[in-house]
């Protein structure tokens, strides 16, 4: 157990990761993180009435291969199971709206947003729009049940807020995911001699392949396929983002600024390519503009010096500094 | 963060470190088979298309019995094909459906799959070259930029001209 935690503090050390104890300890944070969870279920209750209005046209599509968890929509028509689906999804969400203090309605929240998700990725392919939402519902679902409580354990809190801190990680763990997926294909790419990300005209490239594959228009791909360059700097800016998005988890100085960047991330994707991930918007407000473990006020000077990058630098500038005195 | 006797932490930790390596995993396995259901490696726009690209496509030569002056590419000739166009014809006009049939039919073409080449002929004739209309199946080399900026292509190999046989 001594070398795992001598093997993580190392770790920790060389990427910068800090210290969650530090900031899940605040009585504060807590208030603010159990205000922020019904949200989730507020909003997803929301999504699932508007897929209601599936009902009018649900209509036998030329595939439909239910994933396991609707496993038994085979012994069905599709009209019935997607009927029998969109309507448990509401009032699944309509429980966990109601119900989101305690375990047993988060549980079925999750129940029915699994059930809807495998209905939507059973059509031939996957459909990773509402991914997010599911794992997060999972997650969410480990919080305890202290919302009923006038005073809760400092433990109790902690725990809360450490189970709502691990809804924050995933959600930029995948950014991150994105993010050195992209730098290591770009290592691969160059090596192989092929275009990779750090040509000028890469966005351009992805632009343009993604518009001609969908055969569809956007906004601004016009401009970027002419002027490459006009798409560069923001892909440049975006690769940044996400590759340090789960270095972030451990920056409460930074989440809020971190979510409206990703949100301008979903915003260009649209504007340039056609291609909307809307759905993670929410989530992104929800759990990192609102997080509970950003304290108002917080300096620029602090949210530079936390910037990724930015932090070793200073970090190394200052111990020179320090070394020359 | 440092590891400590916090369950939930370790929990959370370990689901993260789950996540990420059977994500990881997941990208790899992918490329022979389809992917995971629920774990995905987010590897979206991780490629950068190649600077020079190959797809198949139509050229329409003739239309209504008139000779066309220089071939027209699918994706422009839309006016040609539909100038008196009824709505139901338009309905039918779907330039996604179009790229797949093409995408499947260049390839049979090229395998000598003759059953297959007419059934992907009609689809493609029956759901939009509803003129007599001569038409050819063929693959495009071009470099993206250039294709969009001024319809430049590298090089055009035929793969096969064909009547439309259904009005």
């Amino acid at each position: 157990m001594n070398r795992i935690r001598a093997v993580s503090k190392l770790i920790n050390g060389r990427l910068g990761l800090g210290d969650i104890d530090r900031f899940v300890q605040k009585d504060k944070a807590y208030e603010r993180a159990k205000s922020i969870v019904p949200f989730f279920y507020y909003f997803i209750l929301f999504v699932a009435l508007l897929q209601l209005l599936q009902l009018r046209h649900l209509s036998e599509p030329l595939i439909f291969a239910p994933r396991w968890p609707i496993f038994w929509a085979d012994y069905v028509s599709f009209q019935s199971a997607g009927t029998i689906i969109l309507v448990f999804f509401s009032f699944a969400t309509l429980a966990g709206a109601y119900f989101y203090r305690n375990h047993f309605g988060r549980f079925v929240a999750f129940l029915g947003l699994l059930q809807f998700h495998a209905f939507q990725g059973s059509f031939g392919g996957p459909n990773h729009q509402w991914d997010l939402w599911l794992w997060v519902a999972l997650i969410l679902i480990f919080l305890p049940d202290i919302w009923g409580k006038t005073k809760q354990s400092s433990r109790e809190g902690k725990k809360f807020l450490i189970v709502f801190w691990g809804a924050q990680a995933f959600l930029l763990l995948t950014y991150s995911m994105s993010g050195i997926g992209k730098l290591l294909h770009a290592a691969l790419q160059y090596f192989q001699g092929e275009a990779h990300l750090f040509m000028f005209n890469s966005a351009a490239f992805h632009v343009y392949s993604w518009l001609n594959a969908m055969q569809a228009t956007s906004l601004l791909g016009q401009l970027i396929i002419e002027h490459p360059l006009l798409g560069w700097f923001p892909f440049m800016f975006i690769l940044y983002v996400q590759v340090f998005a789960f270095l972030v988890a451990f920056r409460p100085s930074l989440h809020r600024v971190w979510a409206l960047a990703l949100v301008l991330f979903h915003m260009g994707t649209y504007f340039g390519m056609n291609a909307e991930f809307f759905y993670q918007v929410p989530l992104l407000f929800i759990f990192l503009f609102a997080s509970p473990f950003h304290e108002p006020g917080t300096s620029w000077r602090k949210m530079i010096s936390d910037l990724p990058l930015v932090s070793c630098l200073l970090r190394r500038l200052h111990s020179k500094h320090v070394t020359v005195t | 963060m440092s590891l400590s006797h916090s369950l939930p932490k370790k929990l959370i930790v370990l689901f993260l470190v789950f996540y990420f390596v059977v994500g990881v995993y997941a990208h790899f396995y992918i490329i022979n088979q389809e992917e995971v259901y629920l774990l995905y490696s987010w590897d979206l726009y991780t490629k950068v298309p190649p600077r020079i690209q190959t797809e198949f496509t139509i050229l329409i030569h003739e239309f209504e019995g008139k000779r066309l002056e220089n071939p027209i590419i699918f994706e422009r000739a839309r006016g040609v094909l539909y100038s008196s166009l009824t709505e139901y014809r338009h309905s039918t006009y779907n330039k996604t459906n179009i790229q797949n049939i093409v995408r499947l039919l260049a390839p049979s073409i090229m395998h000598d799959k003759t059953k297959e080449i007419e059934r992907l002929r009609m689809e493609l004739e029956k759901t939009f070259l509803s003129h007599p209309v001569v038409y050819e199946v063929v693959e495009i080399t071009f470099n993206p930029i250039e294709r969009w900026k001024n319809g430049r292509f590298i090089n055009i190999n035929s793969l096969g001209i064909f009547t439309s046989q259904v009005f």
